[in-house]
């Protein structure tokens, strides 16, 4: 009797001590940033932070003025406040992108290659059933834009019931 | 609630370098901060034009994209962001009067997209062109 208490205490402290995921296994994301809101989403859906690991976003937020592409950069007050909030609440778990190592960083036309969150095999998984031709729509034009069947994407609602994909 | 005093700091602390703290400007200030800088640039400063910063802000400059490609031909309505499709509140001050009142976030775009649009930042007399467009339209 007292064994199995020890067991079941040690194996209750073991979960205590576990990094949870911020999203614990449901689609909803609560961490909110009023500069990350506005600045990530200016030209995107401010995506959330649990959907990379820190490192990930560490080289995201390193390389601000070569964004996928454009320049994102920001001034460094506020570069400093949102690096620091995607800290906090990057992902652990295996939702989370992770970051591209050093070794395999390649270059196209003099812009590194950055982590994507639809590079990951979570993500992957999720949309692969997703038509082609509903990714190609001029209202939709790639997976970066959530918001276009995710349809609550903007408060952090990733949830099937706010999920419309457009026909 | 426990967490309120935190959630106080962070919010004061994320709203000192949000837009919302800087103070409002009108954009006919902003045209005028403009007209000085010209003026101070090149003694031969002869004003700004509307038609050259339409011309400026529909035509590609030998990038793939103009300022059109997100903010659309006529910005006074919704833009698509060329490649993430997200919407794009109109850019014209007349469709929107939130535009042009900040004085740091009108110089983070201005540098950003001119540096995506022409390959560098534009200069003061094509800001002032391309803000006489955008002034222009009803």
């Amino acid at each position: 009797m007292f064994g199995r208490l020890c067991v079941h205490a040690s194996a209750l402290f073991a979960l205590a001590l576990a990094p949870l995921p911020s999203f614990a296994g449901s689609s909803r994301f609560a961490a909110d940033h009023p500069a990350w809101r506005a600045e990530c989403g200016s030209c995107h859906t401010a995506y959330p932070p649990a959907l990379m690991s820190a490192p990930a976003w560490r080289q995201v937020i390193g390389a601000l003025d070569r964004h996928y592409g454009t320049d994102a950069s920001l001034d460094a007050g506020t570069g400093a406040a949102i690096a620091a909030f995607l800290e906090r609440n990057a992902g652990v778990g295996r939702k989370a992108a992770q970051p591209y190592a050093t070794g395999v960083l390649r270059r196209t036309g003099g812009t590194p290659s950055l982590p994507r969150i639809t590079e990951s095999a979570w993500f992957t998984r999720e949309h692969d059933e997703v038509p082609a031709a509903t990714i190609a729509r001029p209202d939709v034009r790639g997976f970066a834009n959530c918001g276009a069947c995710h349809t609550a994407a903007d408060r952090g609602d990733f949830s099937e019931r706010a999920l419309r994909v457009p026909r | 609630m426990p967490a309120s005093p935190f959630r106080a700091l962070a919010l004061a602390a994320g709203l000192a370098s949000s837009p919302a703290a800087a103070l409002a400007v009108a954009p006919s200030d902003l045209m005028r901060g403009y007209e000085n800088a010209a003026r101070a640039a090149s003694p031969s400063f002869a004003g700004f034009s509307a038609d050259r910063g339409g011309h400026l802000f529909r035509t590609p400059q030998g990038r793939e994209w103009s300022c059109a490609s997100c903010h659309g031909e006529a910005p006074t309505g919704t833009g698509r962001h060329a490649k993430t499709a997200k919407a794009i509140k109109p850019l014209a001050p007349s469709a929107n009067p939130s535009r042009f009142t900040d004085a740091a976030q009108v110089e983070k775009w201005f540098r950003r997209n001119c540096g995506d649009v022409l390959g560098r930042e534009c200069t003061v007399q094509e800001k002032g062109d391309i803000l006489a467009w955008l002034l222009s339209l009803r």
